[in-house]
């Protein structure tokens, strides 16, 4: 067989593979949305509106609101990770697929997409909901879309491989509760969520900013703050996109080799 | 005179469970003709879905071979894919597709046109009496009919080569004769059968020729009544225990 017509066949059944989690995924859409729109609006009514009235600065509504639409991938991939790893405690739905005629790694990248895909629509709904809530508070000449829309993309594909080599390094659903508490939640509140990393730098420790840089999802909420706030107060926003990107391709090569060499997959 | 259609040559395979290495099959060699039913036996942990596993092409040998058409697997092994069925212990299905969808992706995953995809579908669903729950997802869906679901999963490109491992298990008397019907319809179709069993009737009644697992090594490989005759014992099951107590003694 061509090598032509190899890639072809391996296209049809990486976007059958997508329609079929698709199939799944439009019919939870409506109920997702829901919940998000209700999480979402309290706290950007609290952060935009409550906030301020009781001394904390006006644009701290609008620096949580950009921290909230970028995050959003990041604590949607938490349940992901947990259902994967259920999977291969349980029924191993996996081993279906590993059997397909198709690359194992071609597999994960897949999931990789797939994550990438639903993380655009949700940060989609959740912008428009954003927009709708704080319209004035926005300094629309400090905003560019197409770095928005960049980082977005890249914090995205950065959370999808991110955990995709939590889930490989997790033993079972219980070890992941643990990672869970010891990682993600650390990494997020000292990534840049709720301060500016200059904040860090200027008024607690240089040092301390310093290892902070080593956490990936301070370039995440830096790069966004940027591009929906203006490049003043953040850290470049083309070094936060290059480190974002970087740590993608690390994280997503290592973490499909290490679920390749766990379920000891061809 | 029958063709060999995969040839088992001096598999091994090696796991690590922390330092402990388990040898879970020790140069194991087998060949599979075309259409014949292949049943393979033995205690828990002698290396069954181990080797089931590997003709899947689910894990990878820790040496040997496995050959197609006399030809390494591991040369091209998605082309191999096409030719597999592979139905796990498990019921591994997709809990938020119908039926018609699950049989459905079946068939694309595999190329198929859409036509031919619906045709088969339609042949598969009648086959394996599925009309009642094809709109169905498979948790509602009993033992009997998630095995039935899985074999149908697994035919859907119409493969060479079905490998069961325990599909039986945990099945009523009559869903399991009623699967064995389905299994002997295959053989009459040129599909060869890969069947792993703790069931020794199951074996006797299904199988060309039995392999008996120990240890994961082979221990012997032959037909049914032949190893009935060679060690005087009426069932199969007769024969099994009498090599199992040889072992312990």
């Amino acid at each position: 067989m061509s090598t032509t017509k190899r890639f072809a066949r391996y296209w049809h059944i990486f976007w059958q593979l997508f329609q079929t989690d698709l199939l799944v995924f439009w019919p939870q859409l409506w109920d997702d949305t829901l919940n998000k729109t209700i999480w979402l609006s309290s706290l950007l009514v609290l952060s935009a509106y409550v906030f301020p009235l009781l001394g904390i600065m006006k644009s701290f509504g609008v620096f949580t609101a950009f921290a909230l639409i970028a995050s959003e991938s990041y604590w949607r991939m938490w349940p992901s990770t947990f259902e994967f790893i259920a999977d291969l405690d349980g029924e191993r739905s996996i081993d279906y697929l590993l059997t397909l005629p198709i690359p194992s790694w071609l597999i994960f990248v897949q999931t990789i997409v797939l994550y990438i895909f639903k993380s655009i629509i949700f940060g989609f709904i959740t912008f428009i909901l954003t927009i709708l809530i704080i319209w004035n508070e926005i300094d629309w000449h400090l905003f560019s879309w197409p770095k928005t829309l960049t980082i977005f993309m890249a914090i995205s594909l950065f959370t999808s491989c991110f955990f995709l080599l939590l889930a490989s390094i997790a033993k079972n659903r219980k070890n992941l509760h643990k990672i869970g508490f010891r990682i993600i939640f650390p990494l997020w509140f000292f990534g840049a969520t709720q301060f500016p990393w200059q904040v860090i730098y200027d008024k607690v420790s240089p040092k301390l900013a310093y290892i902070l840089l080593a956490n990936p999802w301070v370039y995440a909420m830096e790069g966004m703050h940027a591009a929906t706030m203006g490049q003043q107060g953040f850290l470049p926003f083309w070094v936060c996109l290059g480190v974002l990107l970087t740590a993608s391709f690390l994280f997503g090569t290592v973490g499909i080799a290490r679920l390749i060499k766990r379920l000891d997959a061809i | 005179m029958q063709t060999k259609l995969i040839q088992i040559q001096h598999l091994s395979k090696q796991y690590r469970v922390g330092k402990r290495v388990i040898n879970a099959l020790q140069d194991v060699s087998l060949d599979i003709y075309d259409a014949e039913i292949v049943g393979l036996l033995g205690v828990n942990g002698a290396g069954k879905t181990t080797l089931s596993s590997i003709i899947a092409t689910l894990h990878p040998p820790t040496s040997g071979d496995v050959l197609y058409r006399g030809q390494s697997i591991y040369d091209n092994i998605n082309d191999y894919r096409y030719i597999i069925g592979f139905c796990p212990q498990k019921a591994n299905l997709n809990r938020d597709l119908t039926i018609d969808q699950i049989l459905y992706f079946a068939g694309s995953y595999y190329c198929m046109p859409k036509k031919l995809i619906l045709e088969r579908r339609e042949e598969l669903i009648a086959q394996f009496q599925l009309q009642e729950y094809r709109t169905e997802q498979p948790d509602i869906l009993s033992g009997g009919y998630l095995h039935r679901v899985l074999i149908a999963r697994a035919l859907m490109h119409r493969p060479k080569l079905l490998i069961l491992d325990e599909p039986t298990v945990g099945l009523d008397p009559h869903i399991r004769r009623n699967l064995w019907g389905i299994i002997r319809g295959l053989k009459e179709h040129g599909v060869s059968v890969l069947l792993t069993t703790h069931y020794l009737d199951e074996a006797d009644f299904l199988s060309d020729r039995i392999c008996i697992l120990d240890k994961g090594r082979i221990k012997l490989i032959d037909t049914p009544q032949n190893l009935k005759t060679a060690h005087k014992k009426s069932s199969l099951e007769d024969v099994f225990i009498k090599l199992m107590e040889e072992e312990v003694a």
